[in-house]
Parts: C-alpha cells; structure tokens; sequence
C-alpha cells in the first residue's frame, strides 16, 4: 500500500516538472519582439491561433444553448431540441458556405448583399479561419430560434427554415452591417461581434415564427392567466448558461484587433457584461417581488452578454458593467411583457438575444469610449436595430408561411401531448423513468 | 364493532354513494388496506375515502349520512357484501340491486370500459385540482363538447359533464378510434383550463389506474395517450 503511494506520489511529482520543462520551452516563443512579432511565432500565427481558438469556443456554444434549451423544455420534448441544435448547426453551417459567405462578404455594389465569393475555397490560412468563424456565428443565429418555438415546432420544417436563415436571411442582414459597401455600415454602424447581426436577428427571426405558429397549448388559460410550464432540468439550463458565457470569450474575441491590444478590454467587457447581467436581474426581481427564478438569473447574465456583443471592444468597464446592468433588467422585464401578449417564447430567447441586443447596439451610440451620447451614433445605430427588427420579424414571418403552406410547421395538438420525442423521433429522452405513457408503437 | 359489521357498514355507506361497482370496489379495497385494522371512525374514513376517490362534496354528505345509518343497524339488517367487492369469491353482487343493475348486462368493449374508467379519473383530479376550474372545465364540455366526436358519444358526453362528471356510461359499440379521439380532445380541453403540465400528469395517474383493470389486458390504457 504505502509501497503503491510512493509511485504514486512520485508520478504527481513529474507532472509540474513536465509543465515547467514545456514553459520553459514556450516562453522564448510567445515573447514580444519590438517589431510587434512574437519570438518565432508572427503576430500573424498567433491571430491565426487565437481564432482556432475562439471557433472552438463558438462551436461550444451550441453545446450550451443545447443543454439550456434542453432543460427548459419538458422531459417528453428534450430529444426534439436537442436534435433541432444539433441539426442546425449541419445544415446551417452548410448552408452558409454555399450561399451565405458569399452574400454576406462577396463583392456588394449595391450595398444590400454580395454576389461573389460563394462556395468559397481558401488555401491561406486566415481567411479559411475566417470563414470558420463566420460560420460558427451564422449557426448561433439560426440556434437561437430553436428555443423560441419549442415543443410545438416540427423537426422538418425547423431545420428547413434554419438552412434558409443561414443561408439567406442572416448574411443578407450581415451584409448591410458587415460588407465594406454594406448601406448601414457606409451610415457608420457599429456592431463589433454580433449584438444585432447575430442575435438580434436570430431573435427578430424567433418573434417572427411565434407570432405565425401561436403558443403551446394550455399556456394561457381562457381567464387569460398564465400556466406555468416548467423545465424538466433547471441545473442543466445553469450549466447551459455557463458553457454559454465560457464561449463568449470566444463570440467577442473574436473581434480583437490586429495587434491584441485590445484583447483584455473585451475579454473584461465580456465578462463585466454577464455579471453586471446576473445583478441587474436579481436586482429587478428583488425591487418587484417575483421571486428569485434561477432562469430569469441565468437569462440575465445571458442578456448582459448579448448587450455587450455590439460594443465590446468600444466601450469602458463602468459602461460595460451599467449595459450589462440594464440588459439583466431587460430580460426580466420584456419576458413579463412577452407573456402578456401571449407571446409563448419556450426560453426567452426574444429577451436575451432581441431586446438585449437592440439595447446593447443602440447603447454603443451612448458609451463610445471618448465620445459618449455622439447624436449621429446613436441615430446610426437605431436605423441598425429598427432594420434587423423589420427585416427579421417579416422575413421569418413570410418564410415560414410559405413553408407552412408546403408542410404543417406546428405538430398537431395529438403529438404535442404525447411529446415530440416519441412522436417526431420514436425515442424516449428518460428510457429510465416513467414521464409519459405514450407509445412508439401506437 | 365487529369485522363483519364494520365491512357491512362500509358496503352500505359506498352503495349509497355510487352505484358504479368498480368505484366500490376500489373503495372498499382501499378502506380494507389502509382503515380496517384501525378503529372504526366514521370521520377517518370519510376523509380518507373521498381524497382516494376524488369525490365531490355532495358524494361526501352522502357517503357520512350512509355511514351514520349504516353504523346504527345491526348485523343481520345489513346486506352481506359480496364476493367480488370483498374478494372472497366471484358471486354475483348482491341482491338488493336497482332495477338499472338489474337489467341483463349490456354488452360492453374493453375500450369502452377502459376509456370510461379513464375519463371518470381524469375528471375527479381535475376537480381535486381546483373546485372552480373544475366547474368552468364541465361547463365547458357540456356547452362546447369534445371535437372531433359522433353523435352518440357526444350526447353522452354532454349529460355526463351536466350530472357531474359522476357515472359515465359510452356507448357500446363505441370504436378505439373514437375512445382515443374522445380522451385527446378531453385533455385538449382540460389544459386550458388546469394548464398542459398539471394535465399530463393527470394523463399518467388515469392510465395507471386503468391498468389495474382486467380489460386493460385486452385494451391497453396507453393507446389512449
């Protein structure tokens, strides 16, 4: 036993000698030279590096807005969302690359979508990464209307409207804001990693197929009161909020600039901005009385995050910390609102990635590092945030008509009660336990 | 009070407040396991079997009435409870039965009976879900009915949610279709006014109980789901 032990011990020991003897190897690497190159490695690689680094991140967050989403829905419904982030992202992604890059960065005249570089095949590095990246972000729109619409939503039609928003509706809205000769980026708009461009869209796109596709059955009663409807996993929408918060270091750093120097401000936005999101939030449900609910408070470090996307790398710690404050605020707010208008949002994703985002862009125009409330910002903004809500809520809207029109987008009344999982996917999510008594076979 | 007298009076105090011999059979089951080792307090059993059984207020009064009188009669004034309520045996119920139980037994299938039993349970935990809801929730059905039901089985439906929600009795040529369209359309409708989640879980204890039934072997309690 003791004999045992000493191996034991003496095998820990190598492990910091191991990870001294690899610093020591590295240090000389990433050192700074004067010419702004790093030892053997160019500032270049390491860029290149650092957005290795930030997909992988990005990617993660399908990871968390699957486990966030997954819990929040009931038990008999979690494969069905589970699947939708699953499959969006193959199709989405997919579908970006065909047609998306190419109208979202190809040579645009007119200022309103790009007509060159579709399928695009890079050999250079940084620009296959780039488009990698731009994928990943194309995926977390699409993603984010997954939540909005769950349990009624059939897989089919979900995933067809999920390759088309990719595809199309997402890079022809990124094209105005992030195409060199974009119209809203030649009126000085500013969206840094995705504020409006990513999630306002995806929540624009969400509000759009709720108000087509209507609530859950039994959410709101004839009185009008509201019936609660609670997640089947509470501690996996918290796990889910954080994976999201670990990738947003990835979705905002992404924007750093050529020479990192502004790596640290927006990595401390990032975070200011979901913590500053948490306290908002507790802080609004204290003032009213509601109760703490864990999702409001996991959906408020969410809000606080999307308000600091459109900003990040623009905007000082106070202001990160007071933008990300009112975002937490926004959410509980606007998902009061969105229940009285008997708008069924599954997750409240129209809070987190619409109103917060809106917020989060229009609030650029008011805490520009150095030029704070600079009137023809905040005008250049708000023609951003008030296009992505028209483009977003009729687009979805007249596309998912249309694919309604082709096959029913709502599951009938008979599946939404037995629950999409056996009915869409003829799998249980809890094999184990006894949730449901609807059967595969029948 | 003696054993015999004690499940005398049990008997008599349920006949008085159902005549669905099912609903007395669980009942009387019940009070067997749970209450006839203990001494025999009308207000204990009361209570007990109205919260297994989901019943109104009104079935309570009668059911405390019944068993006041009952307790004050003796032995031999009290009908024998029979084999098949006891499960000493499978005698034919006992004598003193109404003139409707009386009648030669009507031909029934084992969805009809399923689906009945699986309705009657529904609706009593939607009345222990809340009195009010329950009223609006009856009224509903008998005002609006249930979609997607013929004729016959919609006219039952009505009378049914008009007396109560007590006795159910579906027509006996009744199809498997209509019985799952039938309890579909009722949860449908139950959710709008107890909410989806609260229903689902009334979904799970009504099939459970029907499973217990013997026609549960030839109709499965789930295709209703």
């Amino acid at each position: 036993m003791t004999h045992n032990n000493n191996n034991k011990n003496k095998t820990l020991l190598h492990i910091p000698v191991f990870l001294s003897v690899l610093g020591l190897l590295l240090i000389p690497n990433i050192s700074f030279a004067a010419d702004g190159n790093v030892g053997l490695v160019s500032n270049e690689t390491m860029r290149n590096l650092w957005i290795g680094i930030c997909i992988i991140l990005v990617l993660f967050m399908q990871a968390g807005f699957l486990m966030l989403e997954g819990g929040m829905v009931r038990s008999k419904n979690t494969i069905n969302v589970v699947l939708k982030n699953f499959s969006d992202i193959g199709l989405g992604t997919l579908g970006f690359w065909i047609f998306g890059y190419g109208i979202m960065f190809g040579a645009s005249a007119s200022g309103w979508f790009g007509t060159s570089s579709f399928l695009p095949a890079y050999t250079e590095n940084s620009a296959t990464l780039n488009l990698l990246y731009q994928m990943m972000f194309a995926a977390t729109a699409a993603t984010i209307l997954s939540g909005a619409v769950a349990e009624r939503f059939s897989f089919l039609p979900y995933i067809s409207g999920a390759f088309i928003i990719t595809s199309i509706v997402y890079p022809i809205y990124g094209s105005w804001a992030w195409n060199d000769n974009g119209w809203l980026a030649s009126l000085g708009f500013y969206d840094a990693a995705g504020g409006t461009v990513v999630h306002s869209i995806g929540g624009w796109c969400a509000l759009g197929a709720l108000a087509l596709i209507g609530p859950r059955s039994g959410r709101y009663s004839r009185k009008g009161t509201l019936h609660s409807i609670p997640g089947h996993n509470l501690p996996f929408v918290a796990i889910g909020g954080f994976i999201l918060w670990f990738g947003w270091f990835g979705f905002n750093g992404g924007s750093v600039n050529e020479d990192f120097s502004n790596l640290g401000q927006i990595l401390i936005n990032t975070h200011f901005g979901a913590i500053s999101g948490i306290i908002g939030a507790i802080t609004w449900l204290a003032i009213t009385r509601q109760g703490f609910f864990m999702t409001h408070i996991v959906n408020g470090a969410l809000g606080g995050l999307v308000s600091l996307t459109a900003g990040v790398d623009v905007v000082g710690p106070l202001s990160a910390i007071v933008m990300g404050f009112i975002g937490g605020i926004i959410v509980v707010t606007s998902t009061n609102l969105l229940n009285r208008l008997r708008i069924d949002d599954v997750v409240g994703a129209i809070p987190v990635h619409a109103f917060c985002g809106a917020w989060g862009t229009i609030a650029v125009g008011f805490f520009y590092q150095g030029d704070f409330f600079n009137l023809e910002r905040i005008v250049a903004q708000t023609v951003g945030v008030v296009a992505a809500f028209v483009w977003g809520v009729t687009i979805s809207y007249g596309l998912f008509w249309v694919l309604n029109k082709i096959a029913q987008i709502r599951v009938s009344t008979k599946f939404e009660q037995r629950g999409l999982d056996i009915s869409e996917h003829k799998e249980i999510g809890y094999s184990d336990f006894m949730t449901t008594h609807a059967r595969a076979d029948s | 009070m003696s054993n015999q007298l004690s499940q005398r009076v049990i008997y008599a105090g349920l006949r008085r407040m159902t005549k669905d011999r099912v609903v007395i059979k669980r009942a009387y089951d019940h009070w067997q396991s749970e209450l006839s080792h203990n001494e025999f307090d009308i207000v204990t059993i009361v209570n007990s079997l109205v919260d297994f059984l989901g019943s109104t207020s009104a079935e309570k009064k009668t059911l405390t009435i019944a068993l006041h009188s009952a307790s004050n009669k003796l032995l031999d004034e009290l009908d024998p409870v029979p084999g098949i309520i006891s499960g000493a045996g499978n005698d034919d119920i006992e004598p003193t039965m109404s003139r409707a139980e009386n009648a030669p037994a009507k031909k029934t299938s084992p969805a009809q009976m399923v689906t009945q039993r699986y309705l009657q349970v529904f609706g009593q935990h939607v009345r222990k879900v809340d009195k009010d809801d329950f009223t609006e929730f009856r009224r509903a059905v008998s005002k609006e009915g249930i979609a997607g039901v013929d004729k016959s089985t919609a006219t039952v439906i009505t009378s049914w949610a008009n007396s109560g929600m007590a006795n159910l009795d579906l027509p006996s040529d009744i199809s498997e279709d209509m019985c799952k369209t039938l309890t579909h359309g009722f949860y449908m409708l139950a959710c709008e006014f107890i909410g989806p989640n609260v229903c689902d879980d009334i979904v799970v204890k009504a099939v459970n109980t029907c499973l217990d039934m013997e026609e549960a072997a030839r109709f499965n309690p789930r295709d209703l789901v």
